[in-house]
């Protein structure tokens, strides 16, 4: 690594939070857009699926549609903001703006930078969930408070790990229209074959099997009994939890790895 | 070099090309924008298709599985057969909204595309015609993959007339990249299309009975989705690939709206553009 920063510093966080402000006050000014669409877009969404499917699918298992659908709205959400943020506009920071470069002749750690990155994209990944909660909250789609209350925290973890992929689609791709396979292998996927907004029970056997792959689909098989307030298997809960944490350590290394060797050699 | 070798013309964004140069005719100069655009593409086009082909295919199964186990029928035929057109729609419908969107834009503001063309003997006009085609020619591409994806799969009831199916995509794509050209030409930055989903992209995707008929929703809805073009374009393709309710009299109104649609949206797209490049 060519990068030196003053000798005898002990933590990382200072380096990754000074990477997350930078990010955050690029984004404040944009905010009303973000927000505006983080909010109006579920809304539709929700309303469009619960009149067209609520009306014919009153029940899914032992809960209502609308139950059904918020958690995987929200675990879409936090995946498609999350891993996005960490594609497209990681990708010209990286490539394009060469931000990254600047950051590194400052006093930072090529490690700070990374994880800087996947923390800042994980965050509105979080905000984005954050929306959907409230307009879950608002139009009675949470089961169970205090499940939602306790999934939370579950699905903030989940968007690093979502951050981490498209970080490692942003080390890999050479120009814009790589991220053609982004969609098409990540975010597709996860939002048709991974229990979004249909019962996944509907699809052939195998492509049941083959969507365990996609850690959207072990956080929707957390959270979607938390928030509707089901009895809950906190054995399975660690485990997918832990499919989701090992995912993003593998996708964050290769990233970092991919990274360093395009940055430094 | 000799003082009478200096350009006596300047042709800069501020001073219209036309003053300077003489202008090309309007077929040639659409046609030359198009081929830009299409040069562009072809270099990295495997990776550019995998998107807007293989993703609207890949909805098409989703859906056919997914909500056709929730819906065996709708509107009076099978639900397969009924999502075609609807996935066609999709495909359209995003292709065209981000080239004539984000792409656009990156254009004109990141690259200075539409500045340099401008300096050459094309109008502002020639661009804009281009630029909508483009998005239609990208958009029938997309389409006629997925009508041949749902006919293999038995989602197409008629014969050959379906293809007919796929010049109304293009004009349908073509109406729908007028309307994104216009808020290209009022946005002051790349994140304002940040509005434009939850205003008329999602509208447009979920209230034009792509995947769920427009008459299971309240009727303001059905007003909203009426007066966006991408309903009149599936309702066409939907009577060409089902044959259910086909009367000629409506497809030509179906059709006339679109057109309409794209002289509108397309000579406000110009008026505005014009304004910000040769302020």
């Amino acid at each position: 690594m060519s990068t030196t920063p003053e000798r005898g510093r002990q933590t990382m966080l200072g380096g990754i939070a000074a990477i997350w402000m930078r990010h955050y006050r690029v984004w404040l000014r944009i905010f009303w857009p973000s927000v505006v669409s983080g909010i109006l877009n579920p809304i539709l969404f929700l309303f469009a699926f619960g009149f067209g499917l609520g009306a014919v699918v009153k029940q899914v298992g032992d809960i209502s549609y609308l139950h059904f659908v918020v958690p995987g709205m929200i675990a879409n959400a936090a995946l498609f903001q999350s891993s996005f943020e960490a594609s497209i506009p990681s990708y010209t920071r990286f490539r394009i703006q060469r931000t990254y470069e600047a950051m590194l002749a400052a006093p930072l750690f090529f490690r700070e930078v990374v994880y800087g990155e996947i923390l800042w994209a994980a965050s509105k990944g979080v905000l984005s969930a954050l929306c959907l909660y409230l307009v879950a909250w608002a139009v009675d789609g949470l089961g169970s408070l205090s499940g939602a209350l306790i999934s939370f925290p579950l699905v903030a973890l989940s968007c690093a790990s979502f951050a981490s992929l498209g970080l490692v689609c942003t080390a890999y791709a050479r120009t814009y229209e790589y991220f053609s396979f982004f969609f098409v292998f990540w975010i597709t996927p996860s939002l048709l074959f991974c229990g979004v907004f249909v019962d996944p029970a509907a699809y052939p056997q195998w492509l049941q099997w083959a969507t365990w792959f996609f850690p959207v689909k072990h956080l929707i098989e957390v959270i979607r009994p938390l928030c509707a307030g089901l009895s809950v298997d906190w054995t399975m809960v660690a485990l997918h939890m832990a499919y989701i944490m090992a995912f993003m350590f593998i996708c964050a290394a290769m990233a970092a790895r991919r990274m360093a060797k395009k940055l430094f050699d | 070099m000799s003082a009478e070798l200096k350009p006596t013309v300047t042709v800069s964004p501020s001073a219209r090309p036309q003053a300077a140069l003489p202008t090309l005719g309007m077929v040639r100069g659409i046609y030359a924008f198009w081929r830009r655009n299409a040069l562009v593409w072809r270099s990295n086009w495997i990776a550019a298709c995998f998107a807007f082909v293989l993703d609207p295919a890949v909805f098409l199964f989703a859906f056919g599985y997914g909500l056709g186990a929730a819906f065996t029928t709708m509107s009076g035929m099978p639900y397969f057969a009924f999502v075609v057109p609807g996935m066609m729609g999709l495909g359209l419908l995003y292709t065209s909204f981000i080239e004539c969107s984000y792409a656009a834009f990156f254009r004109m503001e990141a690259q200075r595309t539409y500045h340099a063309i401008l300096a050459t003997p094309m109008a502002l006009g020639h661009i804009v015609a281009g630029e909508i085609l483009w998005a239609g020619t990208k958009a029938t591409l997309s389409s006629s993959f997925i009508l041949l994806v749902g006919a293999c799969f038995g989602g197409v009831l008629t014969g050959w007339h379906s293809l007919l199916a796929i010049p109304v995509a293009t004009l349908t794509a073509m109406a729908v990249g007028a309307m994104a050209l216009l808020l290209t030409s009022v946005s002051r930055r790349i994140d304002d299309f940040n509005y434009a989903w939850p205003l008329l992209v999602t509208p447009m995707l979920m209230f034009s009975g792509t995947f769920i008929e427009l008459a299971r929703f309240p009727v303001w809805v059905q007003m909203v989705g009426k007066c966006l073009p991408l309903y009149h374009g599936v309702e066409v393709m939907r009577m060409l690939t089902s044959g259910h309710n086909l009367v000629l009299e409506t497809v030509w109104a179906h059709i006339a709206y679109l057109v309409a649609i794209i002289i509108v949206f397309g000579a406000l797209a110009l008026a505005r553009l014009n304004g910000r490049i040769f302020k």
